[in-house]
C-alpha cells in the first residue's frame, strides 16, 4: 500500500472501517443515515468503499458539491440514474414524460429546460418514483457535501428553497420505504440548519434519519495502517512495529495523518526512530506551509459561526487547549468570564454544545469537557500562543 | 564535441535521453512520482500531486522526465491516457474549457480522429449542455482506463476555472475515480491554501529545493559530459572547478534554469576566468527576469524594482514609504512575492526586512545603470573569495612566505607605493589574505585589531575600486561588534556578503 494523503483511495484501502460500515448497513436496513465527522475522518472514503461493494444493491454515489441550484440537483440525479441503469434505453420514462408534458417537447439530453427552475420539486419525486419503481429491492443515495450543496443553494436561492429541498426529501422518504439516503459533508448539516432555523425554519427535516458519528480509527487499526504504509513504501527501520505504534498514537489514530507522517518519512533522510515520529508531528504543528490542513479548525469557525460567536468560541477553546484534564462546564464558565464580558449562562452552554457538533470538544462520561483530540489540542495551543 | 540539444528555457523540447543524462538530486522523487502513478492506474487508488518551486526551478524538466518514464511502462500502455496541458497558452475560463483542453492534449498523444469527431460535435451545443456532453464523452472514452493529467502552471488554472470550475473539477474526480494529477506552480495558490476552497488539502504537495553547491556542480558536470565536452568535465571534478562554481552558486541561489544557462558559456578557460561567463549569464537571462517581472502585479513590480536598486535588505516601512504604498498593502504584497520566490525575508527584532531572492536577477535589473562594473567587481572577489588554494596570487617584488600573514601585510601596506599597477586579481589576492586576517579577529572578537586594520586599509585601498566590497565587509563587521553584536550593521550588505561576515561570526539568519 503507499501513502496517499488527500488522494483517492482504492475500497480495499481503507482500514479500519469494517465494523463502521456494518454498523451503517444495519442501520440502513431501517433508516436512513447523517454521517458526521470532523474533516478528514474518511467519510467519503467510507461510503465510497460502501458504494464500491454494493454488490446486488442498487447505490448510486454522488459528490454535490458541483450543485448550486435545484434544477443542477435533479440533472445531477437524473445523470447519475440513467448512468447506473443504463441498458441502452431510458430508464426513467414517468420522469421524461412529465419533462415531455411540463415542457411542450421531447428532451432527450442530459441539461433540463429552464422550466426545471420552477418545477423542479415535481420532477424530483418523479425521477425518485421511476427509480424505486424498478425491481432489485432497496436503492440507497450516497450524497457527499449535501450540507455544502444547501449552503449553495441557500446563497443562490435563498433559505426558502433550501428548506423546500430538506422537506421534499423527507418526504420521499416517507413515501417510499425502500429509498434510502446517507447524508454527509465537509462542513456539518447542523451548520446548514442552523442558519436555516434563523431563517424561521421550523421543521425537522432529517429527524427520521439515524445519525452516526465517524470517529478517529481505534489505535490497534491506525497501528495497523501506518504499518502496511512503511511495509508499502519500502522504508527501512529497526522496528517497524514501534514506529507504527508510535504514529498512530502521535496523530490519535486518525487516517489522514498517518498517511502525511510515513509519507514524510519515504522521503526521510537518516535513521528513523520513535523520537523522529514525534519531532515530525511537532514540526508538522508548527509549519508554516501546515501540511495536516489544521488552519481549518481556526478558519472554519470564522466561516460558519456568527460574528457574535467566533469571540466566545475561541475563548473557550483557548481556555480548554491549556487544560490537562477535562472540567466542568461550570469551571469551564467561569474562566471564561475571568477573561470576558458574558453573562449568559445559555449562551455558553449552547456554544459547547455546537463545539461539540463540530467534533472540536466532547464530554466524558464524568460530564466533563475537553478537546476531542489531543493533537487538535496541541495544535490550538500552539497556534493561538499560549503555550508557557 | 558533441553537443546535444540543450534547452535553456524549455525543457519539454528536450529529448528523453538527455532528459536524464542532465537529471540531478530528485531521482528518489521521480521514482515515488512514477510509482504512484503506476499504482493510479493498475489500481483504484488514484494520487493527486503538486510540487510546487519559484520558475527555474526544474519543474518542467521533472514533469517531462516523468512522461517519458510512465511512456516507456509497457505494462501501463493499455490502460492510460495521457494529456498534457503545457506551461503557456491556456485559455481556460471554465470547466468546460478545462475538459475541450484534456481533449486537444489526448489529441497530441494520439490522432484518434474518430474522438475528434465528436468532439467537433460539442461545439454546436450551448455551453450547459457541451460540458455535460464534453464530460459524459470523456468518461466514455477513458472507459477503464485511468487519465494521467499532467498541468503545469496549475495556479492559473484554477484562477481560470475560479471556485465554480473547481467545485465541478473536484466533484468529476470524486464521483469517478478516473483520472491522477501531477501538477506544478510557482507558488503555493489560494485554490489549494484556502480552506473553504475545493481542493484544499486535495493535493499532495512537494515543495522543490535549489541545487546545493554538490548538486550544481553535478548538473555542470553531466551536461559536460552530455556534451562531450571532457575537459571541462575534467576542470569540474577538481577543487578549483568546484571553487568557480561556488560563486555562481551564490549569485544564482541555486536555480536549476541559470546552471543550465551557465553551462551554455563554459569552457574550462572561461569557467576558470568566470567574469566573462557570468557577465554573459547575465546578458542571457537579462531577458528572462525581465519575461519573470511581467507574472507580477505592478505595484509589485515596483516593490521589486525598489528592492532591486537598494541592493541590501530593507524593512517594510522603507519599502512603503519610497513606494507611495500603505504598509498593509505592502505587507501582503511582499507575502505574496515571498510566496512566489521573488523576495526572502529576515527577521530583525520584531521587523521583517526584504530582499531580492536571487542575487542575479538583482544584478541583471541593475547591470544597465553601472555597465556591469559592480557585477565584474563581485565576480573578481568572489572568485579570489572563494579559492581554497592558499598559495595563488602571490606579490610580486616582496619576500615570500618568511612572515606571517599580519607581518606581510603590514609590510604591503607600509610598502604600498612599491607596488606596481597590479591587477585586479591580485589586489582581489590582498583583500582575501586581509578578510582572512579579519576573520580571525572576528572569531575572537579583537574589535580593537579590527578598527586598526579597518582604517589602514580603508586610507589606502578606498581609492581602489578592488576595495569596495573587501571594505564593505571590514566596515559591517567592526559595527556589528561596536553595536554588541546588533545585526542591523549586516543589513547594510547584499545577502552574498552578508554571507561571508555572518561566516565569521557563526551567526544564523532568522
Amino acid at each position: 500500500m503507499k501513502t496517499n494523503p488527500g488522494g483517492s483511495l482504492s475500497p480495499s484501502e481503507v482500514v479500519g472501517r469494517d465494523a463502521l460500515i456494518k454498523q451503517l448497513w444495519r442501520a440502513l436496513e431501517k433508516q436512513s443515515v447523517v454521517l458526521s465527522a470532523e474533516r478528514r475522518m474518511g467519510k467519503t472514503s467510507i461510503i465510497k468503499k460502501m458504494h464500491a461493494e454494493s454488490a446486488g444493491k442498487l447505490t448510486v454515489y454522488q459528490d454535490l458539491e458541483k450543485v448550486g441550484t435545484p434544477r443542477e440537483f435533479v440533472e445531477s440525479i437524473v445523470e447519475s440514474v440513467e448512468e447506473r441503469l443504463s441498458t441502452g434505453k431510458r430508464v426513467a420514462e414517468g420522469f421524461r414524460s412529465l419533462l415531455q408534458n411540463l415542457h411542450g417537447a421531447e428532451v432527450s439530453g442530459i441539461k433540463l429546460p429552464e422550466v426545471a427552475d420552477r418545477e423542479w420539486k415535481v420532477l424530483l419525486v418523479a425521477i425518485i418514483k421511476d427509480l424505486v419503481a424498478k425491481p432489485g429491492g432497496t436503492v440507497y443515495f450516497f450524497w457527499d457535501e449535501l450540507p455544502l450543496m444547501l449552503y449553495k443553494i441557500q446563497k443562490n436561492s435563498g433559505e426558502t428553497v433550501a428548506m423546500e429541498i430538506l422537506d421534499t426529501l423527507r418526504s420521499l422518504r416517507q413515501t417510499y420505504p425502500l429509498l434510502r439516503m446517507v447524508y454527509t459533508g465537509s462542513i456539518g448539516l447542523h451548520n446548514v440548519l442552523t442558519s436555516l432555523k434563523r431563517a424561521g425554519y421550523a421543521n425537522a427535516p432529517i429527524n427520521d434519519m439515524k445519525k452516526i458519528d465517524v470517529p478517529a480509527l481505534q489505535l490497534i487499526d491506525a497501528e495497523n495502517l501506518a504499518l502496511q504504509l512503511i511495509m508499502g513504501e519500502n522504508i527501512q527501520v529497526a522496528d517497524p512495529q514501534i514506529i507504527a505504534k508510535t504514529i498512530a498514537q502521535s496523530v490519535d489514530g486518525i487516517a489522514f495523518y498517518v498517511q502525511h507522517v510515513v509519507d514524510r518519512l519515504a522521503n526521510w533522510q537518516g535513521t528513523i526512530e520513535a523520537k523522529t515520529i514525534k519531532d515530525i508531528v511537532s514540526n508538522y504543528l508548527c509549519d508554516a506551509q501546515d501540511p495536516l490542513d489544521m488552519r481549518y479548525f481556526q478558519e472554519r469557525i470564522k466561516t460558519y459561526y456568527l460574528r457574535e460567536e467566533v469571540s466566545l468560541a475561541y475563548g473557550l477553546l483557548d481556555i480548554l487547549s491549556t487544560e490537562t484534564v477535562a472540567i466542568s462546564f461550570g469551571n469551564l464558565a467561569n474562566k471564561l468570564a475571568s477573561r470576558m464580558a458574558i453573562h449568559d449562562l445559555e449562551a455558553i452552554r449552547s456554544m459547547v454544545e455546537l463545539l461539540q457538533l463540530d467534533h472540536y470538544i466532547q464530554q466524558n462520561p464524568e460530564g466533563n469537557y475537553a478537546f476531542r483530540f489531543p493533537l487538535i489540542q496541541r495544535y490550538w495551543k500552539l497556534n493561538r500562543g499560549l503555550s508557557h | 564535441m558533441n553537443k546535444a540539444f540543450l534547452s535553456r528555457f524549455t525543457p519539454s523540447l528536450m529529448s528523453p535521453e538527455m532528459l536524464e543524462a542532465i537529471f540531478v538530486q530528485r531521482e528518489k522523487l521521480a521514482q515515488r512520482t512514477v510509482d504512484q502513478i503506476r499504482d493510479s492506474v493498475l489500481t483504484q487508488t488514484k494520487h493527486y500531486s503538486l510540487l510546487v518551486g519559484p520558475r527555474g526551478i526544474g519543474k518542467t524538466h521533472f514533469v517531462s522526465l516523468i512522461y517519458y518514464r510512465i511512456k516507456k511502462l509497457e505494462e501501463l500502455q493499455s490502460r492510460l491516457v495521457i494529456s498534457w496541458l503545457h506551461e503557456d497558452g491556456y485559455a481556460i475560463g471554465s470547466f468546460l474549457d478545462l475538459l475541450l483542453q484534456i481533449f486537444q492534449g489526448i489529441f497530441e498523444e494520439n490522432k484518434d480522429k474518430a474522438l475528434q469527431e465528436k468532439v467537433k460535435a460539442i461545439y454546436s451545443l450551448s455551453p450547459q449542455e457541451a460540458e455535460a456532453v464534453a464530460l459524459r464523452l470523456l468518461k466514455e472514452y477513458l472507459d477503464k482506463c485511468t487519465l494521467l493529467l499532467l498541468i503545469e502552471n496549475l495556479d492559473e488554472v484554477f484562477k481560470g476555472l475560479s471556485e465554480e470550475g473547481q467545485q465541478k473539477l473536484r466533484s468529476a474526480l470524486q464521483e469517478n475515480s478516473f483520472c491522477t494529477i501531477l501538477a506544478t506552480s510557482p507558488a503555493l495558490f489560494n485554490g489549494v491554501a484556502s480552506q473553504t476552497l475545493p481542493f484544499y488539502g486535495f493535493f499532495r504537495i512537494q515543495h522543490l529545493e535549489g541545487l546545493s553547491l554538490e548538486e550544481a556542480t553535478n548538473l555542470l558536470l553531466k551536461i559536460a559530459e552530455a556534451q562531450g565536452n571532457e575537459d571541462l568535465s575534467k576542470f569540474l571534478a577538481t577543487g578549483l572547478g568546484e571553487d568557480r562554481v561556488r560563486v555562481v552558486h551564490e549569485l544564482a541561489g541555486g536555480s536549476h534554469r541559470v546552471f543550465v544557462v551557465f553551462s551554455q558559456f563554459l569552457t574550462e578557460k572561461t569557467l576558470d576566468e568566470l567574469v566573462n561567463a557570468v557577465m554573459e549569464i547575465l546578458d542571457d537571462l537579462t531577458p528572462y527576469y525581465q519575461a519573470r517581472m511581467s507574472y507580477v502585479s505592478p505595484q509589485q513590480r515596483k516593490i521589486i524594482d525598489f528592492l532591486a536598486s537598494r541592493g541590501r535588505p530593507v524593512p517594510v516601512k522603507e519599502i512603503a514609504q519610497y513606494c507611495f504604498i500603505t504598509n498593509q498593502t505592502t505587507s501582503s504584497q511582499l507575502k505574496d512575492l515571498q510566496e512566489k520566490g521573488y523576495v526572502s525575508s529576515e527577521s530583525l527584532g520584531r521587523e521583517s526586512w526584504y530582499e531580492l531572492r536571487e542575487p542575479l536577477m538583482r544584478h541583471c535589473l541593475e547591470v544597465k545603470k553601472n555597465r556591469g562594473e559592480s557585477v565584474r567587481l563581485l565576480v573578481s572577489f568572489l572568485r579570489g573569495w572563494y579559492t581554497r588554494d592558499e598559495l595563488e596570487g602571490k606579490i610580486k617584488g616582496l619576500p615570500e612566505n618568511s612572515f606571517s600573514d599580519r607581518e606581510y601585510l603590514q609590510k604591503m601596506a607600509y610598502g604600498w607605493d612599491i607596488f606596481p599597477q597590479n591587477p585586479s586579481a591580485s589586489l582581489g589576492m590582498i583583500a582575501k589574505k586581509i578578510l582572512k586576517i579579519f576573520e580571525d579577529l572576528a572569531s575572537k572578537e579583537a574589535l580593537l585589531e579590527m578598527v586598526y586594520w579597518q582604517s589602514v586599509w580603508t586610507e589606502l585601498g578606498e581609492k581602489h575600486d578592488e576595495f569596495q566590497i573587501p571594505l564593505r565587509l571590514m566596515n559591517a563587521a567592526v559595527q556589528f561588534l561596536k553595536g554588541n553584536r546588533n545585526k542591523r550593521a549586516l543589513m547594510e550588505l547584499p545577502i552574498e556578503e552578508r554571507r561571508i561576515v555572518r561566516e565569521w561570526f557563526k551567526e544564523k539568519p532568522k
